[in-house]
């Protein structure tokens, strides 16, 4: 069995699967509105793109309106093991450094 | 009318492959055009201006990013590393003969002058861009010749690399190799003569800028001859700038027929081989415009005479493509455009 690298979780990753544990399903549009100002609209996509290379997190395309038209839009949830990596993140930051624990 | 989003969508896919189309560039369009119809059906045309150039900015930012990570990754393995390897020879390429035709002036000045350290570094800069100004083309043709063109898409961003070298080398010629030539020319006159100049040296036609060549060819001259002359050295000076693109293409069209990429000694010869025939029409066209015996300048415009070496290499480049071409109708099997799939990926367009 290959062995894998322990998963490493970025800051900005962390506030991404934070809110999407939140709030269950969200846009790219809708993580940049929620993160006040913290994820930017011309890299969030590159984020998510690498989380869900990760595993991290899932997405499928939801049609657009049909009286608006246009490109099916990505819409982004948790994995379980994107809340498990989570939860370890949240668990050993609370252990490490507890002043920053959130 | 037309989506936003739509035309920045159509140029990111000759970019970008299919995956970072469906994970990154997608998205990011589908989310502007939704922010964007929100805004225009709540009557708030300011704010959906404001969202699209915002949003603009994101989707190229995205663009970029994409096409600088995945895609390029991607397409190095598609294209078999041709474009990679084309950047890396030309960079090699224009290193080396750079090195060269700087050191040429250079042990000619040391060979004559005691040159200290701080004065070798001045002369060396100096020279940097007149050497540059010929490496470049020189570089692009080397480059193109390594990195064969398996595919249409690495054509195409070989092309897009010839027009970067052709916009590089219309800076070096137009405007920092005059002032280069010029700089050098007074630290000579300072070293030799262990005196600064009074004043800037009298300017010759290298020296001279590409508007300052301009304006010459504007002067009222009593002898025909010396109007065509001016003009002549004007457009000579413009054709150079694009000889990155004439180099380039005829490489390219050499390369197109080609199944692999060319052995290291193959490269050489065809680099030197094409370069040196430049260089000939250029001189040839010099010396029949002006020298005995044929100095036909009275009976050939200057800017036919300056651009003939770009127009023998296009001409020749353009033959090579349409005999690549029909050899790949006859024979499907030798299509030399690789995979065709990843060339044009199959999202369907909004």
């Amino acid at each position: 069995m290959p062995a894998r690298n322990a998963p490493s979780l970025p800051p900005k990753e962390a506030l991404i699967l934070e809110l999407l544990v939140q709030e269950s399903e969200l846009y790219g549009l809708q993580l940049v509105a929620a993160s006040r100002r913290k994820l930017k609209r011309g890299t969030v996509y590159v984020t998510l793109g690498r989380m869900e290379e990760k595993g991290f997190i899932s997405s499928r395309l939801e049609d657009a309106p049909a009286d608006q038209g246009g490109l099916p839009r990505r819409i982004y949830a948790p994995t379980a093991f994107g809340r498990r990596v989570l939860n370890a993140y949240a668990h050993v930051t609370r252990t490490l450094m507890p002043e920053l624990a959130r | 009318m037309t989506r936003p989003g739509t035309r920045l969508r159509s140029i990111a896919r000759r970019f970008c492959n299919r995956e970072t189309m469906e994970r990154l560039i997608d998205p990011a369009i589908a989310d502007l055009q939704c922010e964007h119809a929100d805004a225009r059906r709540a009557g708030a045309r300011w704010r959906a201006g404001g969202v699209l150039i915002a949003g603009y900015l994101a989707v190229l930012k995205v663009v970029a990013i994409g096409a600088g990570r995945a895609s390029i990754r991607d397409r190095s393995t598609a294209d078999g590393d041709a474009i990679g390897r084309t950047v890396r020879f030309a960079a090699i390429a224009t290193t080396s003969f750079t090195a060269l035709f700087v050191s040429v002036p250079l042990r000619q000045a040391l060979a004559t002058l005691h040159l200290g350290t701080d004065s070798l570094i001045r002369l060396t800069v100096y020279l940097v861009p007149q050497a540059l100004a010929v490496a470049v083309p020189m570089g692009m043709v080397f480059g193109v010749l390594s990195g064969g063109a398996p595919t249409r898409r690495s054509r195409r961003t070989s092309v897009l690399l010839m027009f970067g070298a052709s916009l590089t080398t219309l800076l070096l010629v137009g405007w920092l190799m005059p002032e280069g030539n010029q700089a050098y020319r007074e630290t000579m006159f300072a070293l030799i003569n262990g005196v600064e100049p009074h004043g800037r040296l009298a300017l010759g036609t290298n020296e001279l800028t590409l508007g300052g060549l301009r304006q010459l060819t504007r002067d009222q001259f009593v002898l025909p001859l010396i109007a065509s002359r001016r003009s002549f050295d004007f457009h000579s000076r413009l054709a150079l700038a694009f000889a990155p693109l004439a180099l380039g293409q005829f490489a390219l069209g050499i390369s197109s027929g080609r199944r692999r990429a060319a052995g290291v000694l193959t490269v050489g010869m065809l680099g030197l081989a094409g370069c040196f025939a430049y260089y000939l029409l250029m001189y040839y066209a010099n010396a029949a415009m002006y020298r005995a015996p044929f100095a036909v300048s009275e009976h050939v415009p200057p800017i036919i005479a300056a651009w003939l070496p770009n127009l023998a290499f296009w001409v020749s480049a353009l033959l090579l493509h349409l005999r690549t071409r029909r050899r790949s109708a006859a024979d499907p099997s030798r299509h030399d455009g690789g995979p065709r799939s990843e060339d044009r990926p199959a999202v369907p367009q909004a």
